[in-house]
């Protein structure tokens, strides 16, 4: 067994290796096919990693529950979340397989001749191995694991034959699974659990859960996480943290919040321009955390800090969500640009307020010294140099998101080998690397999932009904803005930004027209909305991002994240009162209008 | 009664949808009273809304031959012939002539053709106007990732930049990309302009496209209610095409008035020298990127069609 997983374990760095050189490659024009590749060896590394993090019990759960539970419940309430969990996958498995053999048919192949089917199939083989994986950790002795195992397979065979017959086993099936919810099944299971019963009873086909999944992970952009997340890793591996601690230090050992201010500055940076996937935290955490931690901050509130603040850059330009929604609310770029610079300079105040506020005080007077901050500087030049990697390659129209961020791990691994020489070696790098690959893959997993669950949504119609609610029934502008704020929220809490833009953009723009508001307004709204929902349970991807980097449970990561969200809220609050924040700028400058 | 699940790339509240519900009023209005649920811009790309008709989640789609190719790879002999098209009268003859052979083969593959459509013509859009084949040497130009051997082929004439069809705006904006051809209403939806704001005057290739079931949908339906959706398409396929039409060139003249594009026209002499140029790629294409029995069909047709004037 040992041996299988030392095996599992280099593969699984094989895999992101592979990655690595396919990323840095398609900077050259001759490799460009090489993109369809670097898609599937992110799911590929999605699919492996997730094995590895259900091996080693690192998927993420919910439950914080289960530590509350007195001791003897602990046993029956593991044996239930494990038999649903093994149930949900088992279904997911057989699903994949559906959805793979359709697939068989078309005979498309990737670069270099590899049929696509090759690595299609890692969706059902791996869906199949997490299987196995959460019926072993249900309980503790072989025959009760097989119990588990068998019955959870046949009750998911049976359940898929029967389809739409089982419509009223819907809702008490639905409860089943919130109740593991609690009690600490995987969020991917919870997730994909929703989509493939509701799939399930209405008789739709339940290939869709692992359709999602697919187009999901091997989105052009979504390579950029595994890569970026293996800088990150590789970052914190060395002694850059320390390098980084007494830099700051120096700079700002005399200021009373010196280190929050940087952090919150360092994460919107970087997540404006890495398009606000949640990266920042994976990226950038490993480093900020130790750095609050040794300036004295609680934990609590350097988690808070760190976990809100990988938000904060979805209100700059370049910053994906907002292209992405200039382009579906039919706003220029330009305009679109200008009118949320104000109102995210005001969060980023608000949360650096609130980071300073959270400060340890100073100790003892600190006298500034040119010669110790020019020192740590030279110090600590090579990583400061790595955030300038991936920012001169993309505007400098060098690359796109994916090589740069290939480019910058590359630029992690090299610096810390032969500029820094403190790159870990042999087995303690493997760990790193494992590390790394368990925590993608398990986002890779919820990530994918999510969309399983925003298809059903959009299936069942539920944005455009309760948008066409809101525009028949609401008679004033405040109250359509409060509402609209409600239900932004509760959008945030389900589905993912991208997701939710894309969905949601086109239906609300005409009703808040209707409603005299400006479309540039709106645009701020809806992205500040879905910032705060980067941290509202059940789907806040930060907060998962936070709770599996940072290794805790993700309600502790929620109830650290309170106060950012309440800053945040208040930002919003602001944001939507006073249309001028919006407006001053784009007018000022003259972009308004037209488009 | 029954529902089918339409899904187009075309975004709410778009011409193309505006359209579909008036076809899906008809069907309602037909036996069994059957209901077009319609997903537009929410069920993916292309080639995702077809993955969703594999697996049964989606019924049927408006795809273009982008997405059609993906079924039935002879559908490409509607698109992917840069200049043999000159008009909507040669894409006409071309599709009659081409239909019945295109249709039995996507029956064979599992779709129903319900009509045939189109979505105006692809142009290059610039950075830096474009007066002749000259003018493409050093350009970058955007490149479907989904599609290497016309990435192989166009690097005689400029240097393809593969990108997905989102980065597009990205490429433009931190300069990847100097042009692309895209076709007018997507330039004028995803504003284009604003970053390539030349538009070379030369229709160079047609986006086409259908409305198409799925077989295993088309089965479930009974005879009255197949023989109402056929009834129903006769109609909506002109109709469609004809309001496309008009909406291509509407696109371009709101893209002058809006954001400030510059169509700039090409000379008889570049545009032969052009013609010429790209000409020595179609035996190329010829059994590379369209099946060469489809191909041969498309150029006798359009041949014929020159001889016999119109
Ligand atoms: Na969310
Ligand atoms: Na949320």
């Amino acid at each position: 067994m040992a041996l299988l997983h030392r095996v599992e374990n280099l593969l699984l760095a094989a895999t992101l290796a592979a990655l690595l050189a396919c990323g840095v490659t398609s900077l050259l024009p001759a490799w460009a096919a090489a993109d369809e590749l670097i898609r599937h060896l992110t799911l590929l590394t999605g699919m492996l990693g997730g094995m590895v993090a259900a091996r080693d019990g690192q998927l993420l759960a919910m439950g914080a529950v289960v530590q509350a539970l007195p001791h003897r419940a602990r046993v029956p309430a593991g044996l239930f979340t494990g038999f649903v969990g093994t149930a949900v996958t088992a279904l997911l498995t057989l699903a994949a397989w559906q959805f793979v053999r359709e697939e068989v048919g078309s005979g498309s192949t990737l670069a270099f001749g590899i049929p696509r089917i090759a690595l299609q199939a890692a969706l059902p083989l791996g869906f199949a191995v997490i299987t196995l994986r959460l019926a072993w950790r249900s309980a503790a002795g072989a025959g009760v694991r097989l119990g588990v195992l068998v019955l959870a397979v046949a009750g998911a065979v049976v359940a898929e034959h029967l389809g739409a017959d089982l419509a009223l086993a819907r809702v008490p099936l639905l409860i089943l699974l919130s109740i593991a919810t609690v009690l600490g099944v995987p969020i991917f299971v919870v997730l994909a659990g929703i989509a493939l019963i509701w799939f399930l009873t209405a008789g739709d086909p339940v290939a869709s859960v692992p359709l999602d999944h697919y187009d999901q992970v091997t989105n052009p952009l979504l390579a950029t996480l595994p890569l970026f997340t293996l800088a990150g890793y590789i970052v914190a591996a060395t002694g850059a943290a320390r390098r980084l601690v007494r830099l700051l230090r120096a700079w700002s050992g005399h200021l009373r919040g010196g280190p929050a201010v940087v952090a919150v500055l360092a994460c919107t940076f970087f997540t404006a321009f890495t398009g606000g996937s949640g990266v920042t935290i994976l990226a950038l955490g490993g480093l900020l955390m130790p750095i609050l931690l040794n300036s004295g901050y609680r934990d609590q509130s350097a988690l808070g800090l760190v976990t809100g603040a990988g938000s904060l850059g979805v209100l700059f330009a370049p910053c994906l969500p907002l292209i992405l929604y200039s382009i579906v609310a039919q706003v220029p770029m330009t305009t679109m640009f200008l009118g949320a610079a104000l109102p995210g300079l005001l969060l980023v105040v608000l949360a650096s307020a609130w980071g300073i506020a959270a400060s340890p005080p100073v100790a003892r007077r600190r006298r500034f010294s040119w010669r110790r901050a020019r020192v740590t500087t030279w110090r600590a030049k090579w990583e400061l140099l790595l955030p300038v990697v991936p920012l001169v390659l993309i505007f400098g129209g060098y690359a796109l998101p994916v090589p740069a961020a290939a480019l910058t791990a590359a630029y992690a691994l090299l610096a810390a080998a032969f500029l820094n020489r403190d790159l870990p070696r042999g087995a303690r790098l493997l760990e790193v690397v494992r590390e790394c690959g368990a925590l993608v893959g398990g986002i890779l997993l919820i990530l994918g999932a999510a969309m399983g669950l925003t298809n059903l949504l959009i299936t069942v119609h539920v944005p455009d009904r309760l948008t066409e609610w809101i525009g028949a029934t609401l008679e004033s502008r405040w109250l359509f803005l409060l509402a609209l704020n409600l239900f932004l929220l509760a959008v945030g809490c389900l589905m993912d930004i991208f997701s939710a833009i894309i969905v949601i953009a086109p239906l609300i723009v005409p009703v808040a027209l209707a409603f005299g508001m400006d479309p540039v307004h709106l645009g701020v709204i809806v992205l500040a909305n879905l910032e705060l929902g980067y941290l509202t349970p059940p789907v806040g991807l930060n907060l998962f991002m936070s709770a599996a980097r940072f290794g805790r449970p993700v309600l502790t990561v929620a109830r650290a994240s309170l106060p950012m969200l309440a800053v945040l809220a208040v930002g919003l609050l602001v944001i939507t009162a006073f249309p001028q924040l919006t407006l001053a700028l784009p007018r000022w400058l003259g972009a308004a209008g037209g488009g | 009664g029954t529902e089918l699940r339409i899904a187009t790339v075309a975004p709410a509240g778009s011409s193309f949808h505006k359209r579909l519900q008036g076809l899906g009023a008809d069907w309602a209005r037909g036996p069994g009273g059957l209901r077009m649920n319609i997903f537009p811009g929410t069920q993916g790309g292309e080639l995702q809304i077809v993955r969703r008709m594999r697996v049964g989640q989606i019924h049927g789609a408006m795809l273009t031959s982008v997405g059609l190719g993906q079924i039935e790879r002879s559908v490409t002999a509607l698109q992917m012939m840069p200049l043999l098209f000159r008009d909507w009268e040669d894409v006409d003859r071309v599709r009659e002539r081409l239909a019945p052979e295109l249709e039995r083969r996507l029956f064979e593959a599992g779709y129903v053709v319900l009509f045939w459509g189109d979505a105006g013509w692809v142009r290059y859009f610039s950075r830096t106007p474009i007066h002749g084949i000259r003018d493409f040497r050093n350009l970058r130009v955007y490149a479907s990732s989904g599609d290497p051997e016309s990435v192989e082929m166009m690097k005689d004439y400029y240097r393809p930049v593969v990108l997905e069809p989102d980065q597009i705006l990205l490429g433009l904006r931190n300069g990847m990309i100097d042009a692309l051809p895209i076709p007018a209403f997507l330039a004028n939806f995803s504003q284009v302009p604003s970053y390539a704001p030349y538009m070379l005057d030369l229709p160079w290739a047609p986006v086409t496209g259908a409305l198409v079931l799925t077989v295993r949908a088309w089965n479930q339906l009974d005879p009255a209610t197949q023989a109402w959706l056929r009834e129903t398409s006769l109609r909506a396929g002109p109709e469609m095409r004809r309001a496309s039409r008009a909406e291509d060139e509407q696109a371009v003249q709101a893209m002058r008035d809006k954001q400030g594009l510059k169509v700039v026209p090409l000379s008889a002499e570049a545009e032969r020298e052009l013609r010429h140029e790209v000409g020595k790629l179609y035996p190329r294409i010829r059994g590379g990127l369209v099946p060469a029995p489809m191909f041969d069909a498309a150029v006798d047709e359009l041949r014929n069609g020159a001889g016999t004037g119109s």
